[in-house]
Parts: structure tokens; sequence; C-alpha cells
């Protein structure tokens, strides 16, 4: 901004505005914050990263609301005129960008009543935008623009599909990314990327600099983070918050130790130890690892405590938005005993009076647990502290992991995705929709992202055909194009595909979901299709807490009614199983290896010395430079069991590629599981149990193709096709509760995927689905540098007569299972039908 | 290819998705959804052509191996309401001149608008309501008919097979029912629906190279396997 003597007298004006509001409320500006808003005064960007709850929006906010505060003071005593670049603020400058329409309306009102006390009320204009804000609303934005945008990326995509976006945006000196950590290791993050690379790229007013600024919680990779956000080839400030409180993580264990099973995920066994916590404290949240575990667990605290009944809520994803506001608000007030939640409260907004929280199973992650401790404990000098509930033996000694990984600040990395060409293919079609954009400085522009800093010419051309001429599909139907040149510009002119394109704008994806709603009309939320259509007519099932009966489904919504009937049946949502992080899975061996050395003492292990003696005596407990084998042979068959403690998904990689590498010269098919510490190859056949025959399974050469050769005839790769499908704009889905609009070109994504490797075998999307199910599904590095360690650890195999407590989850488990072997879906069908025949009576068909 | 006896007529149950009822040397198919991909082509979305052809090339094997005199096709025979000069229209022409003695019939379904019946080969009968060709009712939706058992299609029938429950595909399907069968989709691009068989229902899973019965229950009074058992 410009200097001049007046104008530094008007910010002298705005800091001293700033110091009195502060003293007012009591407060002091921590040396962050300060920090932060020199930087912003400086015209750099950066990122903070600081704990929820310890003033980073503050830091974000200041700088930009002095400025406007001090030209607005400049404005009064000297006057100027409306183009002056120190004019006062007419127009949008600030797009504060939030991943969760949850928390936008909480920040919304918290830019508000800073702004309100420094520059007066009415004065600078704070809005909302998300894909909850009315069209009237929206206009009047549009006619009367707010100082201060608070949207999501989505929406900001979608006000660039607009022809005047340049206009809107043009006055628009600062984007402030709340949650980034949430942001950048999705695609969401990458459509982000590609929208403020769109908006710097537009002529500023004045030709004032873009800052852009991350807000984060910690990652051990905050260097990566801030140049994903502002973009490789750009400079910024890492600005560190203030030293996180104390945490102290304690256990629910039970006075008989013999009560912990030796696997299992819902754990209610030992109940009541948390509902005697609950008796404790005043408001607690319990957090669960998943929507199902956070349904079953709300059930059994009311069945225990039925006089809490209204005092207790569930909150995840699935529930009805306006449910959810209620109980965040009775958060706020503390007018709750308890919610059991999953990440769904991870982020954000501010419960004050939550005074404790508990972790159901282990965290998995030890940001995770981080980030949940500080739900509580708000009030100042306060300790934060989380009492932990393990749901199986196994998960009290990653409780003790977790804390010395919390102790040492041990935090995991997010990495986030490159050449994601379904996210570009969407944001070009967003831009031609817009205001169209030129070839040359569109691909220019495009590769200033870190995500698409490496996209090859190729890659380049392949999505402008897709979206232009529709690939090899579309050649012979110009008119059809979604995407043409009109006056040197590529647009879109068919009003169909600009009006599909907006409502189908994000990156969001989840499997189809169904309305669950009364008959009148009062919504619960939403349930995975897959779980629904299972549920005949009449059967009751567990939903958002209560006991419900299906009346019927129609137009994506199933009608139900209280039911008195208890039902064990819990929707199962896809994908909300995480893995055991790496620095826990290290901290577990740590943690095993010093437990042997009598160094480690904590009252968890404590609690299993007798379950991990067992194992001990039965085989093995290894420490982080062994790699155990078992071997056992059940009435179910003979089975092998690894322990390279990679975390589940490269676990499942693994799994099949030793399977594959194991059939490849004999005749074998095995059935593979999977958990986070190691995986089983159960065959029924004998297995020959030494090092040479096993060894060379886990070498790491030609790892990518034998892994893709493994692949369960592309399973994997036609699951991961869906979102890209959906987010390249292949499939529409009608949405829940709404009338499907374009019935006849609606196909599922996997038929879509047939069709493509059918009859378009080069197209792009689908090694991009090869390429995520590598990176992302099996986690290619990490299973990489388990192969690299197997190599180097010391291999014990062990032949045991009964299952061991580490083999015993393993072998109960059948959820995550799937059998591998090198047939085609022919061979396989065929096969099938040969068992049928074999079976005598036809097979039963499976729900 | 499964004989099986439905109301005394010996039906066949054909591994390309198709019913041969060789007394009448007819096949019988249903939800062929020509065009399908056209139709998305034309509203933006890029699937690429093959499937409408790779559809009527199995018709072109289903006729040539049953030596069928007459094709009727169970409704859907088109996915939408053509524009002229889709090139499925063409490659359908192609297909009635290379199969001159042939009859095609088609039961309208509820994708075969008017509009589109005016566009598609004039040699192609079409009929707006169930056709009674004793013992059977030939239409395009399920239900029943006091005339005669109902052959129909609509549903796209599918069934989840596999004997070990990690390890399950889902393949198209026959449907037989006390009073109708359903067919499977003939159609490369169509999909299917998981159906329960209840008991009295037969359902036979089509294989790449046949069809095999996947239902433990009795059998409908209506429908007999000629062996009296279960065989393929």
């Amino acid at each position: 901004m410009l200097d001049s003597a007046p104008l530094n007298e008007a910010r002298q004006f705005a800091d001293a505005a700033t110091d009195t509001w502060y003293q007012q409320q009591g407060w002091t500006l921590f040396d962050f914050q300060t920090q932060c808003r020199d930087a912003w005064h400086a015209g750099e960007s950066g990122l903070v990263h600081s704990p929820t709850g310890s003033g980073k929006t503050l830091a974000a906010w200041l700088g930009p609301l002095q400025d406007a505060v001090a030209r607005q003071q400049h404005h009064r005593e000297h006057g100027t005129d409306a183009d002056h670049p120190a004019a006062p603020p007419d127009g949008l400058e600030v797009l504060w960008i939030t991943p969760l329409r949850a928390l936008a309306l909480d920040t919304q009102q918290n830019l508000q009543a800073t702004a309100d006390a420094l520059a007066g009320n009415d004065a600078l204009d704070v809005d909302l935008r998300t894909g909850d804000t009315s069209s009237s609303r929206r206009q009047r934005q549009r006619r009367r623009p707010p100082f201060a945008l608070v949207t999501t990326p989505e929406s900001l995509s979608v006000m660039l599909t607009h022809v005047d976006a340049r206009i809107a945006l043009e006055r628009v000196h600062t984007v402030i990314v709340d949650e980034w950590h949430e942001l950048m290791g999705s695609k969401r993050g990458v459509l982000l990327q590609l929208a403020l690379a769109r908006v710097r790229a537009m002529p500023r007013w004045h030709d004032r600099a873009l800052r852009i600024w991350g807000l984060s919680a910690t990652l051990a990779n905050l260097d990566e983070a801030l140049s994903v956000l502002i973009g490789p080839g750009h400079n910024g400030t890492i600005i560190r918050g203030v030293v996180p409180r104390e945490i102290v993580v304690d256990t629910l264990i039970p006075a008989s130790t013999r009560g912990f099973p030796w696997a299992g995920h819902y754990g209610q066994k030992n109940a009541s130890l948390v509902a005697d916590a609950l008796d404790r404290a005043q408001t607690s949240l319990v957090f669960t690892n998943t929507r199902a575990q956070a349904e079953i667990w709300y059930q059994t605290l009311l069945t225990l405590r039925p006089e809490l009944t209204g005092d207790i809520a569930l909150h995840h994803g699935s529930i009805d938005r306006e449910e959810r506001l209620q109980i965040e608000e009775r958060l706020r007030r503390g007018t709750i005993v308890a919610v059991v939640c999953t990440s769904s409260l991870d982020l954000g907004v501010d419960f004050s009076p939550v005074d404790q929280v508990v972790q159901i199973g282990s965290p998995k992650g030890v940001a995770r647990l981080l980030q949940r401790a500080g739900r509580s404990g708000h009030r100042p000098g306060a300790i934060s502290r989380v009492l932990c509930m393990p749901t199986n033996a196994l998960e009290l000694v990653e409780i003790t992991a977790a804390r010395r990984a919390l102790d040492a600040r041990q935090v995991e990395s997010r990495h986030a995705p490159v050449r994601a060409l379904d996210v570009l293919c969407q944001h070009l079609v967003t831009i031609a929709l817009g205001e169209g954009f030129d070839e040359d400085e569109m691909r220019d522009e495009v590769r200033l992202t870190h995500c698409f800093a490496e996209l090859s010419d190729t890659e380049w051309d392949w999505c402008m055909d897709f979206i232009t001429r529709g690939g090899q599909a579309l050649r012979g139907y110009p008119q059809y194009h979604k995407v043409m040149k009109v006056a040197g510009l590529w647009r879109v002119m068919n009003d169909q595909v600009a009006q599909r394109h907006r409502t189908h704008i994000g990156t969001i994806t989840s499997d189809i979901q169904i309305a669950v709603a009364f008959a009148g009309g009062k919504r619960l939320g939403y349930t995975p299709e897959a779980f629904i259509t299972r549920i005949k007519t009449g059967e009751s099932f567990q939903f958002a807490g209560r006991q419900l009966e299906l009346v019927r489904i129609r137009d994506m919504t199933a009608t139900v009614k209280l039911s008195r009937k208890r039902s064990r049946s819990v929707p199962r949502w896809a994908g909300t199983q995480m893995p055991l992080s790496s620095q826990l899975a290290d901290a577990v061996l740590e943690t095993l290896k010093d437990w042997k050395a009598g160094r480690e003492k904590s009252p968890e292990m404590l609690a299993i010395a007798d379950y991990l003696n067992l194992q001990e005596q039965r085989s093995l407990v290894p420490g982080p430079d062994d790699f155990l084998v078992e071997y056992t042979t059940t009435p179910d068959g003979h089975s092998l069991f690894f322990y390279p403690f990679a975390g589940r998904l490269a676990h499942e990689g693994l799994a099949m590629l030793v399977a594959q590498r194991l059939s490849s010269n004999r005749e074998i098919t095995f059935t593979l599981q999977v958990n986070d510490y190691g995986f089983e190859l159960m065959s029924e056949q004998r297995i020959e149990f030494n090092k040479n025959t096993l060894a060379p399974a886990f070498v790491s050469d030609d790892l990518a193709r034998d892994i893709l050769a493994s692949m369960n005839s592309g399973e994997l790769t036609q699951r991961r096709f869906r979102d890209i499908a959906r987010i390249a704009g292949l499939i529409f889905e009608g949405h829940p509760g709404r009338q499907k609009s374009a019935r006849q070109i609606q196909a599922s994504a996997s038929l879509i995927y047939e069709v493509l490797v059918d009859y378009d075998s080069d197209n792009l999307l689908l090694q991009q689905a090869q390429r995520e199910v590598l990176d992302a599904q099996l986690e290619l590095k990490r299973l990489e540098t388990a192969l690299d360690r197997i190599s180097k650890r010391r291999w014990h195999l062990v032949e045991t007569e009964r299952l061991t407590p580490l083999s015993f989850p393993l072998w109960a488990e059948s959820v995550q299972s799937q059998t591998v072997s090198t047939e085609s879906t022919q061979q396989r069908i065929e096969r099938m039908l040969d068992e049928i025949d074999d079976d005598a009576v036809a097979l039963a068909q499976l729900a | 290819m499964t004989d099986i006896s439905v109301h005394g007529e010996l039906l066949q149950l054909h591994a390309l998705r198709a019913l041969v009822w060789p007394r009448r040397r007819t096949v019988f198919v249903a939800d062929v959804h020509l065009g399908k991909e056209h139709t998305f082509a034309r509203h933006g979305v890029p699937i690429p052509h093959g499937p409408s052809t790779a559809s009527l090339l199995r018709l072109d094997t289903l006729v040539s191996t049953t030596a069928a005199e007459r094709l009727v096709v169970l409704g859907d025979l088109m996915h939408s309401t053509p524009v002229p000069g889709e090139s499925w229209l063409e490659a359908l022409t192609e297909f009635l001149d290379r199969h001159q003695q042939l009859t095609v019939e088609v039961c309208a379904g509820n994708h075969d608008r008017l509009a589109g019946q005016a566009e598609v080969d004039a040699r192609i009968q079409w009929h707006a309501q169930a056709i009674q060709d004793d013992p059977f009712v030939l239409q395009h939706h399920p239900g029943s008919d006091s005339r005669g058992y109902v052959l129909c299609g609509h549903i796209h029938p599918a069934v989840r097979i596999g004997r070990n429950r990690r390890d399950t595909l889902r393949v198209p399907a026959f449907w037989f029912r006390p009073d109708h069968a359903v067919l499977p989709a003939f159609g490369d691009f169509t999909g299917g629906q998981q159906v329960q068989a209840e008991p009295g229902d037969q359902l036979w899973a089509c294989g790449p190279q046949r069809v095999v019965a996947c239902h433990r229950e009795q059998a409908p009074a209506a429908c007999k396997d000629t062996n009296g058992k279960v065989s393929s």
C-alpha cells in the first residue's frame, strides 16, 4: 500500500485502536499475532501454525482489518476520492476460506465482532457464502459486496463460473485459508490451489499484490504445507504460534485385566467406565473413529444411563445439518452432558464448556490425538486431558505409544496430491463457464500450482481434448462439444452443461447417500445407499441414535418411522477407517521393545502384561529390529501371519503383492486379511514355511508392476474411479431428497469404468485411478519403506500350535479381507459358476 | 444353453443373455439400450462409442447360431430418442440388411418413445400393447396376465455369486417367477439391479459361457427343468 505521512498517522491510529480494544477486553496480544500482522503489513504471504483456540483467527485478521480501519480514518481526516489506492474499502477485499460449512457461520460472526470493535458497528461488512446461502443473499452480495467473505473452496469455484468474476474479485488482496492442514491432502485442496492461481492471475486493482495466508494445526512438514498453499515459486513466512498446553493422556482400565477382548472395534464391554467418567465431568466429548462406532456407543451409553436421555447427543457427518447445529449450539452453551461424535467435531469451533474429552479406541495418529485433546480445557492455564477407552487389548499398547509420541511431539506429515487430472478438467470447465480462457495462458497458470507443476504437455492436451471434443467419443458431434472456442477463448455455450456443472462443482465425494426422513418430512440425515437397500420394508435399524423401521424408499429418500424393535443393524460408511500412522506404528514397536527390557511401565502396559507374556511364550513380542512371521494351522486352513507394522493400507498392498508372488509358481489361492500390525495369508494347502521361500516375495524389484498385477481384476481401481468420474463430470447423480434431473444420462461409475476399459483404454482418468490406488489407497511410499525395513530386520519364523495374541485379531477379522488371485473377471465368474455346480445345490444369494 | 420347460414349452436360456424358443424359431432379448453412449455424448458426457455396435454384433451371433426367424425385443431397444445421423441407427440398418429373413418385433418399453420409433429402420415392428403368443404374453414391464405366462424385461436383474463371501461378483440373471419371467438386460452398457429370489422363484446366473441355476427352492409349477432337476 502507499506510504505517506497522513496514511502512516492513520495506521498508528488503527494500532492504537487495537491496543485499546485489547486492554478493554483484558487481553494481551501474543507475539505470534503481532508477527503475523506485521508480516501482512509487509506484503508477505505465509502460514501460521498453532493449536486450535489459540488465536490464529485474530492473528490473520488483524492485518487486513487494521489496514481498512486506517484507510477509513485517513479518509475521514483528509478525504480521498474513490479511485485513490488508499481509499476506504469499497468492495470485496478479503476472502476467508473454511473447509467446513458448519464452521462458516461461527467464523463470520467472529470476524464481524472484531471488525465492529475496531472499525465501529456496520463500518465493515463480513458476509457468508456457502452452498446453503440463498440466491437472494448471493444477489445482494454481488450488488453490494462485503469487505470480507467467508466461503468454502467449492463456493469460490462457483464464483469463478460467473462471467463477471474478475470484477467481483479484482480488489481482493488477501486470502486466508483456515484449517489448511485439513484441505491440503485432499482434492478440495487441489481445487483451491487452482482457484487461487486464477485469482492471482487476474489483474488487481491498482496492482495490489495478493497475500495468501494459511492457518494450520501442527504438521511435521510445514514447509511443504506453505509451498502447496502459495505455489512453489512464491516466498512466504512460517509463523509458529503459542506452545501447546500440556496434554495428559489417561486410560480407562478395568479392574480385571481379563476384561479386554483380543480383537474388535466396538469395545462396549467396558462401557460402564465411560459412563462413570461422564458422571464426573460437566460436559464431555466422546470421540469415536467411525460413524458406525458412534451410533453403537451412543446407544450403549443411553442403555447404561437412561436418565441422561436428552442430555446425550450423537453428532457425525451423516446426521442432518440442522440437528448438528443444534447440538453444537448446546455445546457452546454447555447445556449438554455429552456428545458422542466422530471427526465431525475435530475441527474449528471453540466449545469452551467442554471439560472432558474421551477417545474410544486408538486415535490411530498423533496429530489427531493432539487435535482432539485440544478440544477441552480452554480455560486459561487449564491442562488438556484426554481419557482413552481401548476397545481391545492391543490398543493399550497404542495408547502408551501415542503418549510417548505426543510427549516427543512426533506428529504426522500430510502430503498433497499431484496431477489430479479430474480436478483440472473440472476447473477448466469452471473457467470456460466464467470468463473463458486462452489455452497457453491457462496452461502456464495451472503449472504454477503445486499439484500441476509437473503436468506434461500430453496430459494437458488430453484434458483439453476431454473437455472440448470429449475424447474420441464426441469427435463426430461438434454441436455437442462441452467447451468450444469463441473469439479466441475457450467458453461453455450450452446452458444445460452450464447449469449441471455449477450444481456439480466440488470434489467432496462419497458413496451415494440416501436421505432418511420421517413421513412428516423431518429429515434425520443420510445413509449409504448400499446399506439402506439391504434393509427390507418393515425391518428396523439404528440410525441417528434412533431405532427406526423402514417404510419405503423413493426418490433418494428413505421414509422411516420409530420402531420399538431393537436392531443391531447399523449403517457402515465406507472409507472412514484411518490406518495407524507411521509415527504411531513406530512408537508401538519402540514401546514393545522398552516393555521387554523392563523400561516401559505405564499403567496400560502393566494391564496387559499377561497378554504380552503369552505372546512372548507362544511366539515373540517384536521390536523395531524384528520381522515376525507366524505359521498356524486352524480348522479353516493354513495361515501365515506377517507383522510389518506399516498400517492397514500398506498391508493391503503388501498382502496382495506377497500372495501374488507366492502363488506365481505354484497352484495356490490365498484369502487375505489385514490390520494395522500385519496381514494374514490363508490357504487350504500347506505352505512351505522357511525364509528361502518367503523372503523373495518381499523384494522391492518391480514393485509397482507386481502390485498392479495382483490387484483383484482392477476392483480397487474401479472403486477409486468413482470419485474421479464424478469430479471430471462423467457421472451425475441425483441429490438426496431432490428429484433426479437427468435420468437419461445416469450410469454407475463401475459401468462407465467397464465401458472405458473396453472402448477407450488410453483414457488418462483410468491411469489416474491406478495411480491413486498405488499412492493413496495402498500407500505405495509406505509400502516401499516397509519392504526396505523388512530386508534389514531380523526375521523370526515361528510355527505356533495355537493362535497368538497378535494373530488372533487377524484371524477373527473378516470384514476387510478379500481373496487374491491372478484370474481375470471372466475366469472368476467361470470358477464361481463351477463352484455352484460343485455344491450340487445352487449357491445362496448373498446379501 | 440350458433347457427348461415353461407351461409345456421348451425354452433355452442362452449365455448371451437371451431366451430361445426353438419350436417357434424365436429369440427373446430385453433392454438393449442402443445409443445410450450417444445420449450421454449429446449431453456433454464423453462416453466412448462402442457398446451399441458390440450389442448388435452379439445379436448377429445369437441369430446365426440359433437360426432364429424371429427376434422379439421385450422393450427398451433404444435408450432415448435418437438424433438423425447417430451411428447406431446405421449399424442397426446394417444388422437388418444382414438378416433379411429375420422378423424383428419390439414390445415398446419406457425408453422407446414414439418419436424414437419413427427414427429407426422401418422394418422393425413396434407393439404398443402386450403381445399374446400362447402360452406366453410378451411385454416390457413385469406383471401378471390372465392370458398367459409373461416374458418381460425392464428390471435388468442381476445376482451376486461366489462361494466365499470375501470374493463375490455380480452377474446378469434370468429371474423366473410363478407368473412371469424377467430377462437380463442384453445391452453392453446397461448395468443391473440385484434381485432377491423368493421361495418359488428361479434365478439363473448368466456367465460368459453358460447359464447356471442359483436357487435352491422348489421351482414354480410353471417352470420345470426338462430333466426334472437343475442342470446346465
